[in-house]
């Protein structure tokens, strides 16, 4: 059996790792933590001489109505998407790997409690429970990751729930007790190890959306005000010349598409052969 | 290279079988045969014929085509071969549209019906309705059977049918595919890793090993006078060759470690259904230094039983004394318990957590308990590694570099670590090859004479119990239906149901048919 489309199936069926869109992480990694480094240009000085001019050698990405270089502001605002994102992912993690943990291993009443918390959390519009935490904590980095992270808790705290009751069936589990490990040994040694593949697999996946989350929310205007740079707002500022200027919104947004779907890629391939359990 | 250069020649009808330990290539040349290798294993043949009635003999270039129609295949797990979603009916009217282009409801209907029939299951219109988790083992295994037949084979192939299944269900099983072979006239090609049912069951023999045939030739004439050292090695290790435990009988009995008094436990199958009675007023003494096994079929409460005095389930009645006080409940409860008593598992790759390295395994019962530094029980680690005779550098591997019958150590020897006076064998060793099981349970034997503790043992093997235990519990359906010393429980069963058990077991004492014709023959 041969499978029809080889060269988008390959990451998600095992084969080669996905080197293209570790390439595009590395980048924007790098250009989040040393902005300054890899930026040619200061992304807030303004040239009222060189305003909206098209891409060129120049100016690689073109540059903004108020001169600024858009390639330099790119870079810059990698720094606030991202990071805000990987302090959401942090939040989401740890919030839902302990009630994952919790609710699995411990089961009958706890279960219940804290799985109609995810369910309610689960129910709503992951933009909504965001819009409404930020609208009423108010904007700053963390606020948003608090705000952008608590939607991904339902995902992570249901895998997570699943696959401590997995790896909690297994007999050295229950062996382990049979010696007289105290509960929490039990729990830190031989459960959660073996839960890492797959949540780890949906970290990825799931910065992929918190990424585009945090993104959304400053482009409603939640999130990084102007004039400091960052993808979401760059992508909403660009929208008043997009008739005349179609690089100060298409660019930006390509730059987070490409972050987005390289996230994805590297979520689905497969983890390392000697972590899976069994 | 899983098969290597093997020649197989199938008589008609007579049964071959082909023998091995687990990896030997056993299962991979039935495949082969049929052409269901995967696609990164390359086959090569250089005869494949099939004799048809008159005896002549055809070369057969693609063994897929043979699939169903020349050759059946009576798959290995009974469970797994049938698809859960679909009903038994559907199963055969499947078979009966590709095989014999079949495609009328009522004509497959009637024909499912006689072969059901045919292999003696009862209710048959009731079972063409079920799914099939709602039969039984053994009535699954007839199920494949049949199915195997639909497209009227010449030759079955039987790749260990009846290695799930009790020992008197294994032994209807194969009688009736004795049956069938008599009665159409079929070969069949029974792969095991049981010697006693190759002898039983074949006129002729092939032994493997490492992908390559050891010995070939009659049964009887294998197993009378065995050439090659494997198959001295393996007739040497089969269990009814293991000595008897000699008989005890002290004047005095020592202490009872372990007791439990008219033990019971229920468990509700849900709301219409009557509670299932998995252990129902249970007696039981082990005593200091003994050994007492439990048998019985699967479903009998073995493993109930077992869970009730390790205090990994809660009875519902009854008591369980440890020690001449009642086990009770709690962490301290627990953790005395877990000093005194412990447990070996059945499947040492699942009870052995495999991220951990040996050493820590073994250690962790002593951390546990906070005994002695991290140096000092490490170092008790390696000496528990050389009492079950591995060697120390295997502290640092981990469960997955390890076979089955050195994880099968590795747990005994975590279970010795707290120097319990009890420890409980949950079939020790059914998941590990003939061999193996022979080293390990003379381990047991002599690691009981050295350490002093008693061996509490679930098996359903026969020959293990008659070795091991001087006392025998023989339970069916949650109650015990005989208890004595094993070698009275042996010779003279007062119950018919453990006469039957006891009868079911196939023993090594070849019984051939003679006058094989040739019918397909198969060189690589």
């Amino acid at each position: 059996m041969s499978r029809p489309f080889p060269a988008l199936t390959r990451g998600a069926c095992g084969g080669r790792r996905p080197w293209a869109a570790l390439a595009i992480l590395g980048v924007a990694g790098a250009a989040a933590a040393l902005p300054g480094l890899v930026a040619p240009r200061d992304p807030l000085a303004e040239d009222v001489s060189r305003r909206l001019l098209a891409p060129s050698l120049h100016h690689p990405f073109g540059t903004d109505e108020l001169g600024r270089d858009l390639f330099s502001r790119v870079i810059h605002g990698a720094q606030a998407s991202l990071s805000t994102g990987l302090l959401a992912l942090a939040f989401a993690f740890g919030v839902s790997v302990l009630i994952g943990l919790l609710a699995g291993y411990l089961g009958g009443a706890v279960d219940r409690a804290l799985m109609a918390v995810v369910d309610v959390l689960l129910a709503l519009p992951s933009l909504l429970i965001s819009l409404l935490i930020v609208a009423s904590l108010g904007t700053g980095p963390l606020n948003l990751a608090v705000a952008v992270g608590l939607a991904s808790v339902p995902a992570f705290a249901r895998v997570t729930r699943a696959e401590v009751m997995r790896v909690s069936s297994q007999p050295f589990v229950e062996a382990a007790g049979g010696f007289g490990l105290a509960r929490r040994r039990i729990l830190v040694r031989h459960v959660l190890p073996h839960t890492r593949g797959p949540i780890t697999a949906l970290a990825a996946l799931e910065l992929a959306t918190i990424v585009l989350s945090v993104s959304a929310l400053s482009f409603l205007g939640y999130g990084t005000r102007p004039p400091d740079p960052e993808w979401g707002n760059l992508i909403a500022t660009g929208r008043d010349h997009f008739a005349t200027a179609w690089w100060l919104t298409s660019l930006p947004g390509a730059v987070l598409a490409a972050v987005v779907v390289a996230l994805h890629r590297v979520g689905r391939s497969p983890g390392d052969p000697g972590t899976s359990l069994v | 290279m899983a098969v290597d250069d093997l020649s197989l020649t199938v008589p008609a009808g007579c049964t071959v079988a082909l023998v091995g330990e687990s990896g030997s290539g056993k299962s991979t040349t039935l495949h082969a045969l049929l052409g269901m290798t995967p696609r990164s294993a390359t086959v090569g043949y250089r005869l494949l014929e099939v004799r048809d009635h008159a005896g002549t003999a055809l070369r057969v270039d693609d063994p897929a085509r043979l699939r169903g129609r020349s050759i059946g295949l009576i798959p290995q797990d009974p469970v797994r071969a049938l698809d859960p979603l679909i009903r038994v009916e559907r199963h055969f009217a499947e078979l009966h549209r590709h095989l014999l282009g079949i495609s009328g409801r009522d004509e497959s209907r009637q024909r499912a019906l006689d072969a059901l029939e045919a292999v003696g299951v009862d209710r048959a219109p009731l079972r063409l309705r079920q799914y099939p988790h709602e039969l039984s083992g053994g009535l699954r295994q007839r199920l494949l059977i049949c199915l195997a037949l639909v497209g009227e084979p010449r030759l079955l192939l039987a790749d260990e049918p009846t290695s799930n299944l009790d020992t008197s269900v294994q032994r209807r099983i194969l009688d009736l595919l004795d049956h069938l072979r008599a009665q159409r006239g079929l070969s069949v090609l029974l792969v095991t890793h049981d010697l006693a049912v190759a002898a039983e069951r074949s006129a002729e023999l092939v032994v493997m090993r490492h992908g390559r045939v050891v010995e070939a030739g009659g049964t009887a004439t294998v197993l009378g006078d065995p050439q090659a050292p494997y198959t001295r090695q393996l007739l040497a290790s089969a269990p009814s060759r293991l000595p008897a435990r000699p008989v005890f009988r002290p004047h005095q009995p020592p202490r009872i470690l372990l007791e439990a008094r008219e033990v019971g436990k229920s468990f509700s199958g849900g709301r219409r259904t009557e509670p299932v009675h998995a252990v129902a007023d249970v007696d039981l003494q082990l005593h200091h230094g003994q050994t007492v096994a439990v048998v019985g079929e699967s479903g009998a409460g073995k493993s109930t039983l077992l869970r009730l005095l390790t205090g990994l389930e809660r009875a519902d009645r009854g008591t369980i004394l440890v020690d001449g006080r009642p086990l009770g409940s709690g962490r301290t409860a627990r953790a005395g318990l877990a000093r005194r008593v412990q447990l070996v598992y059945q499947n040492p790759a699942s009870s052995l957590n495999p991220a951990l390295p040996i050493g820590r395994i073994i250690a962790e019962p002593l951390e546990a308990h906070r005994v002695g530094s991290a140096a000092a029980r490490s170092r008790r680690a390696r000496a528990l590694l050389e009492q079950v005779e591995l060697p120390e550098q295997f502290a640092l591997r981990r469960p997955p570099q390890l076979s089955g019958g050195q994880l099968q150590r590795v747990a005994i020897a975590r279970a010795l670590a707290l120097e319990p006076e009890v420890v409980v064998l949950d079939e020790p060793v059914s998941a590990l090859d003939q061999v193996v099981q022979h080293a390990l349970l003379r381990l047991l034997l002599s690691l009981q004479r050295r350490l002093g503790m008693a061996y509490l043992l679930v098996s359903h093997d026969m020959g293990v119990v008659r070795a091991m235990a001087d006392e025998a519990l023989v339970m069916r359906r949650g109650r015990v239906e005989e208890r004595g010393a094993t070698h009275d429980v042996f010779t003279t069963p007062t119950s018919p149901y453990t006469r039957a058990l006891l009868d079911a077991v196939p023993t090594l004492d070849p019984v051939g048919d003679p006058a094989p014709q040739e019918e397909g023959t198969a060189h690589r």
